[in-house]
């Protein structure tokens, strides 16, 4: 894999010349940020308000402005973050797998296990934040690109031909059965991320027939 | 799950493949682990990493090793552990921001 670690916390909204950057001002600015992305997960991006955010974090309307110019902001704050949670964890969960079919399983995995754990800004952001302005689907499109430039070397292991289309494919593919998974699906055995990451690893290489018995029948799903 | 020594020589790999990104930077990081101190120096886009603690670092982060090594390889959310006191950060707060726009 060739995605590149990153270890930062956030991105920073303002200048931090504004005025000096306190512990007490960076837990605030964290408590913003957590309760604008759980407002955001409950409201969806339109219908979020700084009100609700505010109200939910404890703070006041006022704080708010001190680290965020608008609503905006701090949505494009979270996708940044969340991007950079994403990457590092597929990064470390691939970086010491030799083994290329291991590698991919592994690094779809990871990407499975996040959207267990993020799933409502997932289903948020890949809904609504291409829908917002060009500077959000153009930090989305960063992150597919990212992603699958991590996976197209993995893939040419494989001897996946045109492995920068076919990665960019995968990456497709696996955020729409991810979504499937937590937003489509009904019955049928519960499929983990691990076994979501085998079949996807196996439909990518090998086709659809070669999916293992354990994924639910077609009949199972109202996709 | 990596150890701490795999993390912080991919840190400091990382500060020297894009050593640009660090020229002007002249900072001591002290990192406070469980039973375990490391430090960072990074000087004029060069960067170092060795184990133990730092005579007089700028900025000292602080965590439990499980949770250090949680936020470096993507599983715990940084800033939740930052607003649950999991991660405290003490000394030059801006150095702190800087690095981590270095890592990015």
């Amino acid at each position: 894999m060739s995605a590149t670690l990153v270890t930062d916390v956030s991105v920073t909204s303002r200048p931090i010349t504004e005025s000096p950057l306190t512990e007490r001002r960076w837990v605030r600015r964290g408590e913003l940020l957590e309760a604008a992305r759980r407002v955001f997960e409950r409201d969806g991006y339109h219908a979020a308000t700084v009100s609700s955010i505010v109200q939910l974090a404890g703070l006041s309307q006022g704080a708010f402005y001190l680290y965020f110019v608008d609503k905006k902001a701090v949505f494009a704050a979270l996708q940044e973050e969340m991007a950079t949670l994403l990457r590092r964890r597929i990064y470390w969960a691939t970086r010491d797998e030799s083994d290329p079919a291991r590698r991919l399983t592994a690094g779809l995995t990871a990407y499975f296990e996040f959207y267990d754990e993020y799933r409502n800004w997932m289903r948020r952001l890949t809904f609504e934040g291409l829908g917002i302005d060009e500077t959000f689907e153009a930090r989305q499109v960063q992150l597919y690109e990212t992603l699958a430039g991590g996976f197209a070397p993995t893939l040419g292991e494989l001897g996946v031909r045109a492995p920068a289309v076919s990665a960019a494919a995968l990456i497709g593919m696996a955020s729409q059965v991810a979504y499937w998974k937590h937003y489509q699906s009904q019955g049928g055995p519960p499929m983990t991320a691990t076994t979501l990451a085998q079949a996807c690893a196996s439909l990518f290489l090998h086709g659809a027939a070669s999916i293992p018995i354990s994924s639910p029948p077609e009949g199972d799903t109202n996709a | 799950m990596p150890e701490a020594k795999e993390v912080f020589s991919e840190i400091e790999n990382r500060i020297k493949s894009k050593p640009e990104k660090a020229a002007g930077l002249n900072a001591t990081y002290q990192f406070d682990l469980t039973g375990e101190s490391w430090t960072l120096k990074i000087a004029d886009g060069a960067a170092t990493v060795s184990p133990g603690a730092a005579q007089s670092p700028n900025t000292t982060l602080i965590a439990s090793t499980d949770d250090w090594m949680n936020i470096a390889t993507g599983k715990l959310n940084p800033v939740q552990a930052f607003t649950q006191q999991r991660l405290k950060v003490k000394g030059d707060m801006g150095l702190a921001m800087k690095l981590q726009r270095l890592l990015q």
